[in-house]
């Protein structure tokens, strides 16, 4: 208590410019949660101008081509960027990390307020460019030039109306978010290398902080060649040089392989917090230790190196050279070996265990179940000579949302529901929150199962007004179109519940426990929320992050940091 | 169950040494895809070596040295701030700084001297003349170039702040920190040079 | 010295071994310069290229592993800055064949 008062600071140094870890990964959730409501909106405004063409649109009215397509493209770039990347890089690492390790705080506090402030001036930018003459960035999420590059350059030439048109303040937005998460990811690796806590071998580290670190050091040597090829960008949008202008000698086709050889480990990126996630939920609501721990981190390992040799599998239908075609297809192949082991591994954890139905455990089992479809239908698209059939259809959406929704919003969800009692010390509704899983459940597979078909009967995507084409807007296309349709408004409408229970729970809620859940992992092992400081008394580790299952015990499991009296 | 020696040794790295060797390994990464987009398209487009002619060899190899002898004083500035020698530290410090600055001296008599020829960042006169691709040859030249100028400029910064704390006796273990950014912007220059001034 | 971790907290005095002879480094690095420059003389086109580039990876591995003391640093760093490397060399390989054998007939 003493200490408390010692560190009282006034609201501002407390609550807005902090250096505490905690409210930093709460600002990075919220943030990211105003994003995706922005996200989610465009969404609905297009997907249901792709139901009803040239409808009025509720809350929207009349949407055009042009606005369309900056609509797709911003939708794109918003949850990649700005919703994925902060709730499940920075908010979850900014928050578990310290916590599961036993640090009282990140390695270079102020520059993780740092990070965070870049990140807000980077949202900033992306929402201001909807605003400017010409409107934003309409190029497609992936920013291929020519679309992205010389548009603006051609109707308007002088220097300033250049750097302030869509397309530049785009690329500024994302040099300053992808500047904001290296901040953040040099950040996690330093703190769980050098600051773990006495006794927190390299082996009882828990699974999230492994993959949030091995997600960060794929993202640190990922992304130099977008640097590099943004700066480019920068400079064709601005002062008209010719990188990516064939007619210059430059060439488009660089865009694409320095875009994509970051934006294929990008999606590991997401993908491997979200999984250490369902490590630490299954393990716990399954009361099973993790099965084959170490099979699991050697796993992650193998597919970040993977993840940087397949990344030209998004540009089998752009005139890539077929052979390497073959070895790209080849490696996206083997690249499903060590999350097919992953997940096998999260499965064999289930197999035996006393699971319980808890809203954090069906948000991992659905994310589990769903995201095998996204799997799967990887499998499909990886092997070039299926792609390229399908890669201007509604296929390629349906699996690439069917990997990227499970993972960020189930993922994202599930570990919500499991941490909101540590941080907030409230208790949520169960009820509410097993009503929104099965809502969000049901109606993403409306929104996005139908396309499937859609895809594979040869609809194309990148079409904003279906009634110019006579021969697509029939059925099943026009009558699946309007299920998906239907199924967004029900999934952006049923996001309402969590946001009263959320709301509710923080004014009303029940005081929670300092361990709900039984976890045996250090942050449970301290007050709800956690101190400034986190632990009261600096923790000693003893144990394993997953000794649950303990027969010689009262309760089931030995907390990380107790010693257990059987030697 | 944990008889074993649960304690593995390791050997740490203190977290300031071990965040720069993060940022020089993004920073590699960074430059490494300009360059090797650099090497692409020379080898596809033999007609640069005209306009590789005109980049002043002796300007660049000059800059070589300057930014070679700037790496050699700061590990002596290094070694000083390990032995407590302040006075030592603020030397050879300083003269680094200056190799920075005679660094980006050079660089603008070499730039000033390619402008006033009419190879800019877009170099219009030789677009008129019909030859794009030797344009774009000058767009690789001052991007690469123009990014490790940028560098060096930060290097001089982040000195300057480190030798205002050094001067005092305070945070001498930052002096390591400096010093090994300006050896990655060195190590930057030494495939540079090469690649601009040498292979025509 | 070792913390309760058993991590050796490393001291910069025992951890350079301090004796690198860093005016040794310096004299190899200018006479490997003065070799680059002096190989556009001396061998034909292409051999001289190879020569300035080997000769470029040398002075870069020198600078990295005395001035920036890499060959005293632990595996973690040897790690970072290899797998820096594999990253660059797994996209040259990747883009090759994709730009440099393209005519430019055939980009436009």
């Amino acid at each position: 208590m003493e200490q408390l008062t010692h560190h009282k600071k006034s609201f501002f140094s407390q609550y807005i410019f902090s250096t505490d870890h905690k409210v930093i990964g709460i600002q990075y959730f919220v943030t990211g949660m105003v994003m995706a409501a922005v996200g989610g909106f465009l969404a609905y405004v297009f997907r249901y101008n792709l139901a009803f063409p040239g409808a009025k649109i509720p809350f929207f009215g009349e949407l055009s081509a042009q606005q369309y397509n900056e609509f797709i493209t911003c939708h794109g770039m918003i949850m990649v960027l700005w919703v994925a990347m902060p709730i499940l890089i920075s908010a979850l690492g900014n928050l578990i990390i310290p916590l599961q390790i036993g640090a009282d705080d990140m390695a270079f506090p102020t520059l993780n307020m740092l990070s965070y402030w870049f990140f807000v001036v980077s949202c900033i930018v992306l929402l201001a460019s909807f605003f400017v003459p010409g409107g934003a960035s309409s190029g497609g999420w992936t920013l291929y030039p020519p679309l992205s590059a010389n548009a603006y350059r051609n109707t308007n030439p002088d220097f300033w109306s250049a750097l302030f048109s869509g397309n530049s303040m785009m690329i500024l937005a994302v040099a300053l978010e992808i500047v904001s998460m290296l901040m953040g990811g040099i950040n996690f690796l330093v703190t769980s290398i050098n600051m773990r806590a006495p006794g927190m071998t390299p082996f009882r580290v828990p699974i999230l902080v492994w993959f949030l670190n091995i997600a960060s050091l794929d993202f640190m040597f990922s992304v130099g060649p977008l640097i590099a090829g943004a700066v480019m960008l920068l400079l064709d949008n601005v002062i008209g040089t010719g990188f990516y202008d064939p007619a210059r000698g430059g060439d488009p086709i660089l865009f694409q392989h320095l875009f994509w050889f970051f934006g294929h480990p990008e999606v590991y990126v997401i993908l491997l917090p979200s999984l250490g996630a369902m490590a630490e939920i299954i393990s716990v609501f399954s009361r099973k230790p993790i099965f084959a721990y170490k099979t699991i981190v050697y796993m992650a390992l193998i597919s970040s190196v993977l993840a940087v040799m397949v990344w030209a599998h998004h540009q089998f239908v752009s005139g890539i050279d077929p052979r390497m075609a073959t070895f790209f297809s080849v490696g996206t192949i083997i690249i499903s070996i060590p999350f097919a082991g992953i997940f096998l591994s999260y499965m064999a954890t289930l197999w035996g265990g006393s699971i319980r139905f808890s809203v954090p455990m069906i948000w991992a089992l659905g994310f589990i179940g769903l995201f095998l479809i996204g799997g799967l239908t990887g499998l499909f698209l990886g092997s070039n000579s299926f792609d390229i059939y399908v890669h201007g259809t509604y296929f390629v959406i349906a699996h690439f949302h069917y990997t990227l929704f499970p993972i960020v919003f189930f993922g994202g969800f599930a570990a919500f529901y499991y941490w909101f009692p540590k941080f907030s010390g409230k208790t949520l509704n169960d009820t509410l929150g097993k009503i929104h899983f099965w809502l969000t459940f049901f109606s993403f597979n409306a929104t996005f199962f139908v396309l499937f078909f859609n895809g594979l009967a040869g609809q194309h995507r990148r079409i904003n007004d279906y009634a110019m084409f006579p021969s697509l807007m029939q059925e099943p296309y026009i009558t699946f179109e309007k299920i998906s349709t239907i199924g967004t408004i029900v999934l952006i409408l049923s996001q309402f519940i969590f946001l009263y229970n959320f709301i509710n729970s923080l004014i009303r809620g029940k005081k929670a426990e300092n361990n709900p859940w039984n976890a045996a992992t250090l942050e449970w092992q301290t007050q709800s929320p956690p101190p400034h400081g986190n632990f009261s008394v600096p923790p000693v580790v003893y144990n394993g992050p997953y000794d649950y299952s303990m027969p010689d015990r009262a309760e089931d499991f030995i907390p990380q940091n107790v010693q257990s009296e059987k030697k | 169950m944990n008889q074993s020696p649960h304690f593995v040794k390791i050997r740490a790295v203190p977290q300031g040494r071990l965040a720069l060797w993060m940022l020089i390994a993004g920073e590699f990464v960074i430059f490494g895809g300009l360059i090797i987009g650099y090497i692409l398209f020379r080898l596809r487009n033999p007609e640069w070596a005209e306009q590789a002619k005109h980049t002043n060899t002796l300007l660049g190899a000059l800059n070589m040295l300057v930014l070679l002898t700037g790496s050699y004083v700061g590990v002596r500035a290094h070694m000083a701030a390990i032995n407590n020698q302040v006075n030592k530290v603020v030397m050879w410090m300083s003269v680094s700084i200056g190799c920075g600055f005679l660094f980006l001296i050079n660089k603008s008599i070499e730039y000033s001297r390619e402008i006033s020829h009419g190879f800019t960042f877009t170099s219009p006169k030789l677009q008129e003349a019909g030859n794009n691709i030797g344009s774009l040859f000058w767009s690789f030249y001052y991007i690469m170039t123009g990014l490790h100028a940028a560098h060096v400029l930060v290097g001089i910064i982040i000195f300057s702040a480190i030798l205002i704390q050094a001067r005092k006796g305070q945070n001498l273990h930052r002096v390591e920190l400096g010093v090994m950014y300006w050896h990655m912007v060195d190590i930057i220059w030494i495939f540079l040079f090469p690649l601009l001034y040498i292979a025509k | 010295m070792e913390d309760t971790l058993g991590v050796v907290i490393p001291d910069p005095k025992t951890d350079y071994h301090g004796h690198l002879n860093y005016g040794k480094i310096y004299v190899w690095l200018l006479i490997l310069f003065a070799v680059s420059l002096t190989s556009a003389f001396l061998f034909s086109h292409v051999a001289a290229i190879a020569t300035v580039f080997v000769i470029a990876i040398i002075q870069a591995g020198l600078i990295a592993r005395n001035f920036m003391h890499l060959k005293f640093e632990p595996v973690l760093i040897w790690i970072i800055a290899i797998a820096a490397v594999f990253c660059l060399v797994m996209f040259l390989y990747g883009m090759y064949i994709d730009i440099t054998p393209v005519t430019r007939e055939i980009a436009k």
